[in-house]
């Protein structure tokens, strides 16, 4: 289903794509075509994207073709889902250990369209953390061991 | 006056008949008798067996002192001298465990709380050495302890005194030319790996600690792992840019980057208004002036010092509200536009 969404290939238009989204949630699918759980994730985007049309802007961006932003936000798991408003990164806690994106898929459309909601409500009441509304049973549970730079 | 006087006489006389029975924890008027009672004795017997079971748990640990890294503050209630005392020594960095226990068992108190304990109770005289602990024991237990704390402090500079991995230099390594370069590069990603594991203890502990997420700490992640998701290549060395968790400007805002249209159009193949032709026209909407990035100025490149600001978490209020209160301010308004003049006359006539 990631035909039916917006693609960003270089860096340049993901740039323009964080800096010219305005009064807009920018959701930033980072994964691969073919990966399994990112399909779903595309599937379920793609089925949103129209009802949230104007809450977010969904853009798919593939994590091998621009690897400065891969490595910026740390993305080793995929699919990664990143939420901005205003050019302002909006972490998130999930009750996950990595709060700057959301890793793997969402359990249902519901789900996204709660946590698209509660950020843009958030942002506009000029939060840049929020909680979110998703039961932490619904999302997926991961491992991250970091080391210090 | 007589008659009062007797008559408290009298309740003197019954309240000095009532005794408080502290294992069974009510009063009673038996006297010695009720020490022999069935529901003292097995009052006293769960009493026993209970303390007991605490004594053998941690018998063991008498000949064979534990130092434990990490602060435990436990306490355990001394039924005979009925007062609460700590089970553990902490010093700041380990824990010595069941010192206290063992001092408490071994202090002249608390053998003088149990003989009474033993006298008050009738309780069987054999089982009273097993809740005591002689001075020549503790002694010896105390030798073994300062042992075990001696090597127990050995391990640990051992740990810290590990020569550390200059992560710099792995951020510019290069290809091993020669065989011994190859050699002291492993050494290098094992020295790595339990640094990383030492990393990954303290932030455990800090987790555990302060229940606080680390994020203003400067790392990158280096093992993944999830149900059913991929795992990418993972980066060999964190770029000199850092990442988001370090705060670094973000690649949107690096000074360098050209401005571009996502269309990939040249302006001239351009149909219809422009964009700024399009923004006049277009009716403003009132948003709030305290939203995120409000005055965010998306022409303007940002210097080294930007850092996205943080907010608080958003827990105030329920979501619906600001949705309903706009819903409601709308509708109103909507409804004084609507509203035609003759039917406010209509109102007004009567």
């Amino acid at each position: 289903m990631s035909y039916l969404l917006p693609r960003l290939t270089t860096k340049a238009e993901v740039d323009q794509a964080i800096r010219n989204t305005a009064e807009l949630v920018l959701v930033l699918r980072f994964g691969r075509e073919h990966d399994p759980v990112c399909q779903q994730l595309d599937d379920i985007l793609s089925k949103t994207s129209n009802l949230l049309s104007k809450m977010a802007a969904i853009y798919i961006v593939d994590v091998d073709s621009i690897p400065v932003y891969t490595q910026y936000f740390d993305i080793t798991l995929i699919p990664a889902t990143i939420f901005f408003f205003n050019g302002q990164h909006i972490k998130v806690d999930y009750d996950r250990p990595d709060h700057t994106k959301f890793i793997g898929s969402f359990r249902n459309k519901q789900d996204f369209i709660d946590l698209v909601e509660v950020i843009f409500r958030g942002a506009m009441r000029g939060k840049v953390m929020v909680r979110s509304p998703i039961d932490p049973r619904n999302v997926p549970k991961y491992e991250l061991l970091y080391k210090e730079i | 006056m007589k008659m009062m006087a007797t008559a408290q006489k009298k309740t003197e006389q019954t309240i000095q008949d009532f005794k408080y029975c502290e294992v069974c924890r009510r009063h009673h008027s038996q006297g010695r008798k009720h020490v022999y009672s069935r529901t003292h004795r097995d009052n006293i017997n769960a009493i026993i067996n209970k303390y007991g079971k605490k004594v053998k748990t941690a018998k063991p640990v008498l000949k064979h002192p534990v130092v434990d890294s990490g602060v435990n503050e436990e306490n355990f209630w001394c039924y005979f001298c009925g007062c609460e005392v700590k089970k553990h020594d902490t010093t700041t960095m380990a824990s010595l465990k069941f010192a206290g226990f063992f001092r408490h068992l071994a202090s002249q108190e608390h053998r003088q709380k149990t003989f009474s304990f033993w006298w008050d109770h009738r309780i069987e005289k054999s089982l009273k050495n097993n809740f005591l602990l002689t001075q020549e024991d503790y002694g010896r237990y105390k030798k073994r302890l300062v042992e075990a704390v001696a090597q127990w402090e050995a391990g640990q500079q051992k740990i810290t005194s590990e020569p550390e991995v200059p992560t710099s230099s792995s951020d510019q390594s290069q290809a091993p030319t020669n065989l011994s370069e190859v050699k002291t590069s492993s050494n290098h990603s094992e020295a790595q790996h339990q640094k990383v594991q030492r990393t990954t203890r303290q932030v455990q502990e800090l987790h555990r600690n302060t229940g606080v997420k680390l994020n203003s700490k400067a790392m990158y992640t280096i093992e993944a792992r999830g149900d059913n998701l991929t795992c990418i290549q993972l980066p060999k060395a964190p770029g000199a840019c850092g990442n988001v968790h370090t705060g670094a400007t973000p690649p949107w805002l690096w000074k360098d980057n050209e401005v571009t249209d996502i269309s990939g159009a040249s302006p001239s193949n351009e149909i219809g208004p422009t964009g700024e032709d399009l923004q006049k026209h277009k009716k403003q909407k009132t948003l709030p002036a305290g939203r995120v990035g409000a005055t965010f100025d998306r022409g303007a490149s940002s210097g080294e010092e930007w850092l996205p600001s943080f907010g608080r978490v958003w827990q105030v209020g329920r979501r619906w509200k600001p949705w309903q209160q706009k819903k409601g301010g709308r509708r109103k308004a909507s409804a004084a536009q609507s509203r035609p003049d003759h039917s406010m006359e209509e109102v007004k006539g009567p």
